[in-house]
């Protein structure tokens, strides 16, 4: 099963299908899907006046286009055509390939992993982090190293292209990591040469054995299946440290996230890394952010329906951490990990550091379409708690700590220096005051 | 002429079509009699129900196990696939919830009472224990089926439409703005496939659309009068903590910064008595609720306060308020909401609600003029004492429009009262209530924030908390014999 998070179903959705022509049944399918979802639009954009535009002269236009459609491709076009109408994120089609193990240029990709993060900084793809134990670690590979091919795939091209289509967008930092990390897949047991280049500009080739996906595997709705991971630490200093990829699975990621905190009630502070996490079920920001303020009735932010408003409500729980609380975000931080950001920034409850997020922090909900599709979209409106959207504006860190290649060829983290940093003068300040 | 005779024609038309609707009485009644009549209820003294729950088209799907006793008890169970659990539970006397998503809360205010009169056992045959007043408002069709359409109105908590089938007496959709931790949303619930149960006829199905979803119960297995397996309806270990943590916000023990409590306000106009008002405060889920009411008589007219509701967060910032009087046959009712810098009144008329919104700021004291007074409290809680700079708010007058206030603090003061003397804080304060008069108000308060005298002395206003009555004027002294009737002697 193909590793799967919510941003690479937005990538999924940029890259065109195989043409195959339709058959009548199949056709036909594609236009109820059409009818489903200008009427969703419809009737649950929360704004009903549809941002000003002519709902009904869009349905005109491109009905009878799906009406030609000859491929899937041609009727997802269509789809994506009228969503895109919005200019909003959390409106997409998701191809039916990607909830099955074929990527949808049709090649076969398992889940199996090199081990490695990386970032685009500067047009290059850059190793940002290695995981311990993995195939890229025995190999010596290091944080900092670009990548210049992955297989056959050369990726000066893949990164201009993607660089073009999104130049614009807030979103280019998570297409552009996606194109990448999509590049370094295979079926676990199986073996990827990489081509690196090392600090001093050599070439270093590695044959990295993929290795099984990290973490668990979730399903969640209509969500393609994803594997979900946490881990926590306590680092130098007595601060705790939590990152995960996904907002999902609560059954498992919530207990594992609550025993990081309540182990950490003596700490100096706590860092929550939310670097590259796309986001999940917007629900498990309030429950993470009830470890972290005490006060009732705070609001993250305020999600508005066509017909009621609901608020993100923190109920503290009953050992709440009341220490300097840091968040690490990126550009490659969306959705839930903003909403989450977002609020306790608004609160003054969390100090941010990073760079500014990928402003694309709509609730949605994914359904299925009658072709087989997924249908993501948005269902309401977010304000975070300080009055302004996140769509669109992002989070904009308290400290920007932009990520460079000299930096992480150093060994360093820009980002969470910086907040170990922060939570140590405040540290030295309280024993200067004599408070504990 | 014609008018009249238009006026006289309908009248009887009027009757006629008021009278072809059933008493919501009967029709509620009736329902207990065509699902099984009030034997069969009584004879149950718990349920266990078991089965599915999907939301509909979203690929999310789980099971639901409630567990019900007798008189007040419930516990329910959704185990959601790639969520996890979901637990609520009700005892009479606490309404919780435990989520793998959010964790464990105690629910309060709305959400506790709605929690409660969800948990009645046998809730069909104990509808006048639940419902306040109902009444039938006409015919509707659910499904294809013509129903009656009843409003009820519970105890607490917000109204409820019912929609009961016309061929069959069953109920066939409940609609009521449903109170969660994250807001009121409107819900509606579709219900179906009515099966017999120990006797009692009970949906199956139940449909619910709310928040642009719909979720489908469908209940698989019930089992009457069965074993409730020891300690089910045990509060959870971590709804205990939450419990004790906030208990002793809610008992004032430990010096808590906001104690709840009340008081009791006479105003006095030229000395002579015009008005009472009592009121309460409570502090809980991190919001003030300040409620009351109270009665006047001004002249010839009198005016009861029936409701006045205002609430805050721990900010003082307003939520919402309500107000509820009656001046003659004049009734006013308003609810308002205050978010995003607006306050959104809802004023009942015949015509349907009445909205009106203004720009409100964010921090507004809620204010209604003439009266009640005793919203004042929280202006009074407000005041800074650490400086003796005129200090700048804003206060909205209900339903009308924003004005400034200014309020200094003077410092602590003696005052005497009728049978005692009391240190307390001395604020004077100004408030625009009509444009280019302001209205000079003292008031002082005591070490719990509340206001234990007030005067407007441009409007012979004397306010005083019970138990410090005004000082009686001094009275006249009878001039010297020798001034008064010299020529008596």
């Amino acid at each position: 099963m193909i590793r799967k998070s919510l941003a690479l179903l937005l990538l999924a959705g940029c890259v065109a299908a195989a043409p195959a022509a339709l058959t009548s049944s199949e056709k036909k399918l594609n236009q109820e899907s059409f009818d489903y979802v200008w009427t969703t639009i419809r009737d649950k954009y929360w704004d009903p006046a549809i941002g000003g535009l002519n709902w009904q002269a869009v349905h005109d236009e491109l009905k009878p286009q799906m009406d030609k459609a000859e491929t899937m491709a041609e009727a997802r076009a269509v789809l994506e055509d009228m969503l895109g109408r919005l200019h909003l994120t959390h409106f997409e089609i998701i191809p039916e390939d990607a909830y099955s193990d074929l990527e949808s240029d049709n090649t076969p990709r398992g889940d199996g992993e090199t081990g490695l993060d990386v970032r685009v900084i500067g047009h290059q793809a850059v190793v940002t982090r290695v995981e311990p134990e993995s195939s890229a670690a025995r190999e010596g590979v290091r944080p900092g190293w670009e990548i210049v091919r992955a297989g056959k795939s050369q990726l000066a091209p893949v990164i201009a292209k993607v660089e073009r289509a999104y130049q614009d967008s807030s979103l280019r930092g998570v297409m552009l990591r996606n194109a990448v990390l999509v590049r370094l897949k295979g079926y676990p047991g199986d073996s990827i040469e990489i081509e690196f280049r090392d600090g001093a500009g050599r070439q270093m080739i590695r044959k990295l054995r993929l290795d099984d996906p990290r973490g668990v595997l979730s399903k969640f709705g209509f969500l393609p299946a994803s594997y979900v991971w946490i881990e926590s630490q306590k680092l130098a200093g007595n601060v705790g440290y939590v990152a995960f990829n996904l907002f999902l699975d609560p059954a498992h990621l919530m207990p594992r996230f609550a025993e990081a905190v309540k182990s950490c009630q003596a700490c100096s502070g706590f860092i929550i890394d939310l670097r590259g996490n796309p986001g999940g079920i917007g629900a498990m920001a309030m429950g993470m952010a009830s470890w972290f303020v005490d006060r009732s009735g705070e609001r993250l932010g305020t999600l508005y329906l066509r017909d009621s408003k609901l608020s993100f409500v923190i109920t503290p729980r009953p050992g709440v951490f009341s220490g300097p609380l840091a968040i690490l975000v990126d550009d490659t931080s969306a959705s839930t990990s903003e909403i989450f950001a977002g609020g306790l920034k608004d609160l003054k409850r969390a100090r941010i550091f990073g760079t500014r997020t990928a402003a694309a922090a709509l609730p949605s909900a994914i359904e299925m379409l009658p072709n087989g599709d997924g249908f993501q979209y948005a269902m309401a409106n977010y304000i975070s708690e300080g009055g302004k959207p996140l769509e669109g504006l992002g989070v904009t860190p308290d400290v920007e700590t932009p990520l460079s290649r000299t930096a992480l060829l150093a060994g360093k983290d820009p980002a969470l220096d910086a907040a170990l940093e922060w939570i140590k003068a405040l540290e030295e300040h309280a024993q200067q005051k004599g408070t504990p | 002429m014609r008018n009249l005779i238009l006026v006289c024609l309908s009248l009887p038309l009027a009757v006629g079509a008021q009278d072809a609707l059933p008493k919501a009485e009967t029709i509620l009644d009736h329902y207990i009699e065509v699902t099984g009549g009030v034997a069969a209820y009584q004879k149950r003294h718990s349920v266990i129900e078991k089965g599915t729950m999907e939301m509909v088209g979203r690929g999310v799907k789980g099971s639901i196990t409630n567990y019900m006793a007798a008189p007040d008890k419930a516990y329910s169970v959704i185990d959601l696939e790639g969520v996890g659990q979901m637990e609520e539970g009700s005892d009479g006397k606490v309404a919780w919830e435990r989520s793998a998503l959010q964790g464990p809360r105690v629910k309060d205010e709305k959400e506790r009472a709605q929690a409660f009169e969800e948990a009645i056992f046998n809730a069909p045959i104990k509808w006048r224990e639940i419902y306040t007043r109902v009444e039938t408002k006409g015919s509707e069709t659910v499904n294809g089926e013509d129903c009656w359409k009843i409003l009820a109105m519970p105890k607490s908590g917000n109204a409820e439409t019912l929609f009961f089938s016309k061929k069959t007496g069953l109920e066939l959709k409940r609609s009521a703005v449903q109170a969660t931790q994250m807001g009121d949303i409107p819900a509606e619930a579709f219900l179906s496939d009515y099966r017999e149960n120990g006797g009692v006829l009970e949906p199956a199905t139940v449909r619910q659309k709310f928040a642009g979803q719909e979720m489908v119960i469908h209940v698989e297995e019930t089992t009457i009068n069965p074993e409730i397996p020891p300690g089910r309806f045990d509060l959870p270990d971590e709804i205990q903590q939450l419990l004790k943590k906030a208990a002793p916000a809610k008992t004032g023990a430990n010096a808590a910064p906001v104690p709840s409590g009340g008081g009791k306000l006479t105003i006095y106009m030229d000395g002579a008595r015009m008005a009472t008002e009592t009121y309460s405060f409570l502090a809980s889920g991190g919001r003030y609720t300040w409620t009351g009411s109270g009665e006047a008589h001004m002249g010839p007219m009198e005016m009861q306060i029936e409701l006045y509701k205002v609430v805050t967060d721990e900010k003082y910032h307003p939520i919402e308020a309500e107000l509820k009087t009656k001046m003659g046959q004049i009734t006013r009712e308003m609810k308002t909401t205050f978010a995003d810098g607006k306050a959104r009144n809802e004023t009942a008329s015949p015509k349907g609600p009445q909205i009106k919104e203004d720009t409100v700021s964010p921090d507004a004291v809620i204010m209604a003029f003439p009266l009640p007074v005793f919203p004042l409290n929280v202006l009074a809680r407000r005041i800074s004492f650490d400086t003796q700079d005129p200090q700048e708010f804003h206060a909205y007058l209900l339903g009308q429009r924003e004005i400034p206030v200014t309020a200094k603090y003077i410092g602590k003061e003696k005052v005497e009262f009728a049978n005692k003397t009391v240190e307390l804080r001395h604020v004077a304060g100004s408030v625009e209530v009509q444009e280019g008069q302001p209205l000079e108000v003292n008031l002082w308060e005591d070490d719990n924030r509340q206001i234990v005298k007030l005067e407007a002395p441009s409007h012979h206003i004397e306010v005083y908390q019970e138990g410090y009555e005004p000082k009686p004027p001094p009275q006249t002294q009878p001039p010297p014999p020798s001034q008064t009737a010299p020529e008596a002697k």
